[in-house]
């Protein structure tokens, strides 16, 4: 199909990239093998792999902030493809606890929490693939119905599951997407920022930012963005001092 | 039962209209207790002259007071007086009286009040006397009812005895001056921020008075602890200034001061109802007897009436009457200066304690494992500004997971000074095993009577954890720096998939053709259905139509030949278009035409077998016509009608 390519093993230089990373990582030269990563990154791989063995490694080296982002990053795309989370969700976990002044919030209701397992057990791809495939049974429902005679009471059930399913399908893909595709997260990745009331660094500053806390991007201005951070204050900070998720 | 006649003149020349006179008895209830005295009144409503009047004997009663009071009002010009006499009684016996009315000659008239029962139950004795007590939610000082009089004291005259007595010429607002006030006592006025006041209000009185509080004072910039005073108001006495007073205490309230500078107590306000009983100036005549000594002498059984001079028809009014006067009391404000503490030898740790202290610390268990959790309750008892009080900061081991205390009270009600004691109970949880100390809790408060501070602390406790069976989950202490966190899950070595690119389903152009694909043909092949269908009973509907039409036709032709009265045309062609008009409804063609296969039709149509023999029966009658003419114009007009008919009801059953 057309987009999909998966490489060959030993050929892709961008994968001995990446072997060459973890060899490093497990010698335990965590920043350069911090550089691979984001060099593979660069070259345009959005595996969740590469983006977790990058934020252990900036964890490593005590980069929090970038870790918390790369960590973060995975997450979405792990849960965007359906893989397993375990692992990373652990990982920012710790990485979090490490963060200064982080914000805390409250663990998620247990159906808001199971509700998202389901809506991230499969890809989001499979979730639309569903929605195509329930489509064509109940058109070939509905032209049984009308080839075989108004009066089939059997049908008109699995019509109305089939119904159901759809719209359930569709309130699925449209939650996957949703979690997936946070349109104004960004992370904080300098160690410290500092959070102006304008975008100008004569202006006063509101408060300091630790590397890791998350906020929202809400305009930009020239080399500055304007923020809200989970408790609702906003303001300006330079714009490399975050990134979007 | 001191029976008399009163001579007693009310009248009075204003020329307003007279209203009818009233005698009646009136007795608040008729259920007495034994213990208790009642009030019988007699009142004579619009009396002009009122020449006599006799009470009757209150047998089974013993009459302890009486007095007479008048009251006129004119209300839209209507003048209304009235006259009552009253007398307390007290029961001697329980059962049932019977007090008879009481006589009273006006204007030359004899009147009769009427007869009252009174059942007299032995009851509790209860303390309550007449006085009233209004229901309010502030506490307020309702004092009974006593007589204006008080116990003789030495060095007092007579006459100071009685200060609820005034003469005429007296100002009675100077006397309830003089005899009722109310007082502020506060124990301390220059104290520490922090340090206990103690506040009483006392209302002092020598009158006859009933009180309730208007305006209950708000300590503002104080945090308050009132003491709980007795429901109603006990009284004690006091000598103030040589004189002997009843006191009511109406507040008593602990004041820790919040705030430095000085500080105001607001003031109570009281609204007073005073008794004061007016003796009325004697009248020319001399007096045999001085009434103020038959008071002195009996004050339950005086009787003001009792005078002989009282017969003298001409005497004039004299005796003892009682009047209410409302009294409005506001007590002085205080000021009270508070000092800051002194900056000088405060502990770092000082959090606004001032009184004096000890302090307690206990742990539920001493060994735990690192699956329990354990309480570590700390106690601070003593005097002082208890509720005040913040946690005092505890030093956990590094590796216990410790939570906000959660505090408990238990202060001593009504105790001055305000003492008590207050509880924090910490949770912790240990995550490593070992043997661990929780050092002394240190708690440093402010002594005012010492004026400096105290520290105490508690012994250090000892814990022994053990090592639980739940694997520790909580984050390792990261006070070491550079230690490795070895719970970082390991990196993915494993291959990548989805390596270089990000592919998303919905981006592509086909999965949207995909699915709306079906979409699109289920809705065409709806269409077509719905057309198809709407085409097939178009055209029945169109072919009815033209049958009705041409049977019409077919009938007005026959119409016409009908009016022109030529009998064989109309037959025929009535004949013609009925089978014409079966032929279009049955979709049976001409030629195939037969009785039996529009019958099987017709029946088929589910169309009554009445109408189907009807439509024969008009056929035969047609065909008879024709070949054996009955030659009768009404006939005619007849089959006409018939055919129209069972067409158009064909028509309407077919439609159905």
């Amino acid at each position: 199909m057309v987009g999909w390519s998966m490489s060959g093993y030993a050929e892709d230089p961008v994968l001995t990239n990446f072997s060459r990373a973890n060899e490093y990582f497990q010698q335990k030269k965590y920043d350069s093998a911090l550089q691979l990563y984001k060099a593979c990154i660069d070259k345009g791989i959005v595996s969740p792999d590469v983006y977790y063995n990058a934020g252990c490694a900036a964890f490593e080296s005590r980069h929090m902030g970038e870790a918390v982002y790369y960590f973060r990053k995975a997450l979405l795309l792990a849960q965007e493809k359906g893989l397993p989370t375990a692992d990373i969700e652990h990982n920012l976990h710790v990485a979090e606890q490490q963060v200064k002044d982080m914000p805390e919030t409250l663990p998620p209701l247990f159906f808001i929490s199971a509700w998202y397992r389901l809506v991230h057990m499969f890809s989001l791809n499979t979730w639309a693939l569903l929605i195509v495939v329930n489509i064509w049974i109940m058109a070939l429902l509905l032209a049984m119905r009308w080839l075989r005679g108004q009066h089939q009471s059997g049908v008109k059930y699995i019509f109305g599951a089939s119904i159901c399913s759809l719209l359930l399908l569709i309130v699925i893909t449209l939650s996957a997407y949703q979690s997936t595709h946070p349109h104004r997260a960004a992370v904080c990745i300098a160690p410290q920022a500092a959070l102006h009331t304008a975008p100008d660094s004569q202006s006063e500053v509101m408060t300091q930012l630790s590397g890791g806390v998350p906020c929202e991007v809400l305009d930009m201005a020239g080399s500055w963005c304007k923020i809200q951070l989970p408790n609702h204050i906003s303001g300006w900070v330079k714009a490399e001092a975050i990134r979007q998720l | 039962m001191l029976c008399c006649g009163l001579w007693l003149w009310a009248g009075w020349k204003a020329a307003g209209q007279s209203s009818p006179v009233h005698f009646t008895t009136r007795v608040q209830s008729h259920t007495v207790d034994l213990h208790q005295p009642f009030q019988v009144q007699f009142v004579l409503e619009n009396a002009q002259r009122i020449t006599a009047f006799t009470p009757p004997s209150f047998r089974g009663f013993q009459v302890l007071q009486n007095f007479q009071s008048q009251q006129t009002s004119i209300i839209n010009g209507q003048i209304s007086s009235s006259y009552t006499v009253t007398y307390v009684l007290q029961p001697l016996r329980a059962g049932k009286f019977t007090i008879d009315g009481a006589t009273a000659t006006v204007d030359g008239a004899t009147l009769h009040s009427n007869p009252v029962t009174i059942q007299v139950m032995a009851g509790v004795a209860s303390n309550s006397n007449t006085g009233n007590s209004s229901a309010a939610s502030v506490p307020q000082a309702s004092m009974p009812a006593a007589p204006g009089f008080m116990p003789p004291d030495e060095g007092e005259t007579d006459l100071d005895q009685f200060p609820g007595l005034i003469r005429s010429g007296e100002d009675p607002m100077e006397v309830i001056r003089k005899n009722l006030f109310v007082k502020v006592d506060v124990d301390k006025t220059d104290v520490y921020q922090g340090e206990q006041i103690v506040a009483t209000y006392k209302l002092y009185t020598r009158l006859q008075t009933t009180s309730d509080v208007m305006k209950v004072p708000a300590f503002s910039g104080f945090s308050t602890r009132d003491i709980d005073l007795p429901n109603p108001p006990q009284a004690t006495t006091e000598i103030v200034d040589g004189k002997r007073y009843k006191v009511f205490t109406i507040r008593k309230t602990i004041l820790f001061p919040l705030q430095t500078g000085k500080l105001q107590l607001d003031p109570v306000e009281i609204d007073n109802r005073v008794r004061l009983y007016i003796l009325n100036k004697p009248s020319r005549h001399v007096r045999h007897t001085d009434p103020l000594e038959e008071f002195l002498k009996d004050p339950f059984h005086f009787n003001p009436f009792d005078d002989p001079f009282f017969d003298d028809p001409f005497g004039g009014g004299s005796g003892i009457t009682y009047r209410d006067y409302d009294y409005h009391l506001t007590s002085n404000p205080v000021t009270i200066h508070v000092k800051p503490l002194p900056e000088e030898g405060k502990p770092a740790n000082f959090t606004g304690a001032v009184g004096n202290f000890t302090v307690t610390a206990t742990v539920d268990k001493s060994s735990l494992s690192t699956d329990d959790a354990g309480t570590l309750k700390v106690t601070i008892s003593g005097a002082g500004n208890l509720q005040m009080i913040s946690a005092p900061t505890v030093n956990f081991p590094s590796s216990f997971d410790s939570y906000d205390p959660r505090i408990e009270d238990n202060f001593q009600k009504n105790s001055i000074p305000f003492s008590g004691s207050r509880s924090f109970e910490y949770v912790f949880m240990p995550h490593a095993a070992g043997d661990y100390t929780i050092p002394a809790i240190r708690f440093a408060y402010f002594d005012p009577q010492a004026k400096a501070y105290k520290e105490v602390e508690t012994a250090p406790i000892v814990l022994h954890v053990t090592m639980g069976s739940r694997a520790s989950t909580a984050p390792i202490d990261f006070s070491q720096q550079h230690m490795l966190p070895d719970q970082l899950a390991p990196i993915h070595l494993s291959p990548l998939l989805w390596l270089h690119s990000d592919f998303s389903l919905w981006q592509q152009w086909w999965y949207w053709l995909l699915l709306v694909l079906p979409l699109l043909g289920v809705w065409l092949w709806w269409r077509q259905q719905r057309r198809l269908a709407w085409l097939r009973t178009d055209e029945a509907l169109w072919k009815n139509k033209q049958a009705n039409k041409i049977a019409r036709k077919r009938l007005a032709k026959a119409g016409e030949l009908l009016r022109q009265q030529q009998e064989k045309a109309f037959y025929q062609e009535t004949s013609q278009a009925l089978w014409g008009y079966l032929s279009h409804k049955c979709n049976i063609p001409f030629a195939e035409l037969s009785r039996e296969r529009v019958r099987e039709t017709l029946l088929q149509k589910a169309i009554q077998p009445e109408q189907v023999d009807a439509l024969f029966q008009l056929l035969d009658h047609c065909e008879q016509a024709l070949y054996a003419p009955t030659t009768s114009s009404q006939d005619m007009a007849q089959v006409y009608q018939q055919a129209l008919q069972w067409i158009s009801s064909l028509e309407s059953q077919l439609k159905k």
